[in-house]
């Protein structure tokens, strides 16, 4: 596995959307342009306890000033998506890998 | 005095494969290293192998001579900035590669050279830039603290030992 930077972003904006989906706007409190990806790309998210989930990139691949998730929530899955939407509201902070290419 | 340089950069990453963070002052423990940094928590990439990085540091000479490609490894030049090359101090005008069991103090603190650091592949794989050849043999130094207290940005690096 290759390694990757993990960033300690901000949730810039949370909305939630029909079937318990909350979409993610994650920006750089410090960097401006954030690593490029692809579509198909996905990102490690760090929950507490170094538990990590990962979630498909959406969005525009050409706008590197943010990246933005949607994370369904799980009533029956291991609690990574509750965690999400109990905790990350637009403010909060995120700890998030670089953007991982689906094929490297 | 046979040199005398400065600290141009202090950053700790919080955790492996964390970002670096920036600090204008932090403190040195000794045994242990910089307050918040991760091999200070026991949580660095390299923390369970043997060898001493309870500091490292890096020349900013070094990044220089990358950002001129030289020496010309490559096919263009590569660009390290301070925040990105993962040691922990980046120092000016300090020879490093000649301080392998030497003291020498950064303001008010002491550090003995331990190793000299070597280039690793994992820099490699996490900035996605190849400067592990580039970095042979200048990749810096891994210290003991001897005597801890604050270092500031811009403090003064001086030998002890000669």
């Amino acid at each position: 596995m290759t390694a990757r930077i993990i960033m300690k972003m901000r949730v810039a904006s949370a909305r939630d959307e029909s079937g318990d989906v909350r979409v993610l706007t994650l920006k750089h409190p410090l960097r401006d342009v954030l690593p490029e990806w692809e579509p198909g790309a996905h990102v490690d998210l760090r929950l507490p306890g170094g538990k990590i989930r990962q979630y498909s990139l959406c969005g525009d691949a050409g706008d590197r000033s943010q990246y933005r998730i949607a994370v369904k929530r799980e009533e029956n899955g291991r609690g990574g998506s509750k965690w999400v939407h109990d905790n990350l509201y637009a403010g909060a902070e995120a700890h998030v890998s670089q953007a991982v290419d689906l094929i490297c | 005095m046979p040199w005398s340089g400065t600290l141009e950069f202090i950053h700790i990453a919080p955790a492996a494969s964390y970002e670096m963070e920036e600090l204008k002052e932090a403190r040195l423990i000794p045994k242990r290293g910089i307050e918040g940094d991760r091999y200070f928590n026991g949580t660095g990439t390299y923390s369970p192998k043997p060898g001493v990085r309870e500091v490292t540091l890096i020349e900013m000479e070094v990044l220089a001579a990358l950002a001129r490609n030289d020496p010309p490894l490559q096919d263009k030049p590569i660009t390290l900035a301070p925040i990105d090359h993962r040691r922990n101090l980046t120092t000016r005008g300090v020879p490093l590669n000649h301080l392998a069991g030497k003291r020498f103090r950064v303001g008010e603190t002491i550090l003995k050279g331990g190793r000299l650091n070597f280039p690793c592949k994992y820099l490699e794989e996490i900035l996605g830039l190849p400067v592990f050849l580039p970095l042979y043999n200048r990749s810096g130094l891994n210290c003991w603290v001897e005597k801890g207290g604050i270092i500031r940005q811009g403090d003064a690096i001086e030998p002890i030992d000669l």
